[in-house]
């Protein structure tokens, strides 16, 4: 089900030539950022604690969670954006919607880590442009997660097929 | 030898005929698209869209409330009918028909229609 949002990430890479320009350079700065990784997600979670919906969703497996999301930072400085990354990520959008964690969500942390990203990486302008296409890549694909879950639910509650949606959507 | 297509049309041309208060008729996909047009004017693709969409809300609403398979939806303008006929979950035939139509001859030749396209469809 996740044929639009692949083509989509596709699309985007070849747009910005991502391959050929950005992929090299990720590696070389894995270790600056992750330098910063503990004090980003600390940050990051101690912001997060300050919102009411979202201090709900986390209780009790913060400590957990901070281990995913460096994790998670960490996979975006690893040089290989292929087929698999895909479907890595898109399965931790898949995770984000089954655990009803509202996109919004997503939007805070990716501009979150933009503004730390352009931080660490502010003498480097080359360097903070691979990292902040890898954040809208990912980005891409985690809201495309929730996207194909909302028109698969429309499709299971209304009994519209898929491409019949799509069509009617052409009308409007 | 007759095509499909060709069959199709048959059908819906002798249900238009049956009576002048069949408007127009069609024959669209589950994915709301045109198989057969003899609706008139020129909103084909919208008019399948919409019928199609319909057709599976109806089929979502007899099923929810458990009273049997769908078969038909009867909608009534201020100016003119649409009715809309399951064909074997395969496809729906769609009818427009004139404001006060004789709805008991509409329904057996339509039902009629819907018969013959299940047999072909």
């Amino acid at each position: 089900m996740s044929e639009t949002t692949k083509n989509n990430f596709n699309r985007a890479k070849a747009f910005c030539n991502f391959d050929a320009v950005y992929a090299p350079l990720l590696p070389t700065i894995k270790d600056v950022v992750m330098k910063h990784g503990d004090e980003i997600t600390n940050t990051f979670y101690a912001e997060l604690a300050n919102d009411e919906v979202a201090a709900a969703i986390v209780s009790g497996r913060v400590e957990q969670l901070k281990v995913t999301h460096k994790q998670w930072m960490e996979e975006l400085f690893n040089g290989e954006y292929g087929d698999a990354y895909f479907a890595q990520r898109y399965k931790i959008g898949e995770t984000h919607v089954r655990a009803k964690i509202e996109p919004y969500f997503v939007e805070v942390i990716t501009s979150f880590l933009r503004r730390k990203f352009a931080e660490v990486l502010s003498d480097n302008p080359k360097a903070l442009e691979a990292a902040l296409t890898i954040l809208d890549l990912d980005a891409i694909i985690i809201i495309g997660a929730y996207h194909e879950d909302r028109m698969k639910r429309m499709s299971e509650v209304t009994g519209m097929n898929q491409a019949l949606l799509e069509r009617l959507m052409s009308f409007g | 030898m007759a095509t499909k297509q060709e069959k199709i049309n048959a059908i819906l041309n002798e249900l238009k005929m049956a009576t002048s208060d069949i408007k127009g008729a069609g024959v669209i996909s589950p994915d709301g698209m045109m198989i057969a047009d003899q609706l008139g004017g020129n909103q084909g693709d919208a008019a399948a869209a919409m019928g199609a969409a319909l057709g599976s809300l109806a089929k979502r609403v007899t099923d929810t409330l458990k009273v049997g398979d769908f078969q038909e939806v009867n909608i009534r303008g201020a100016n003119a009918g649409i009715l809309l006929f399951d064909i074997e979950h395969r496809a729906s035939l769609i009818v427009i028909v004139n404001q006060g139509a004789n709805l008991g001859l509409v329904l057996l030749e339509a039902r009629q229609a819907q018969s013959q396209l299940g047999q072909m469809i």
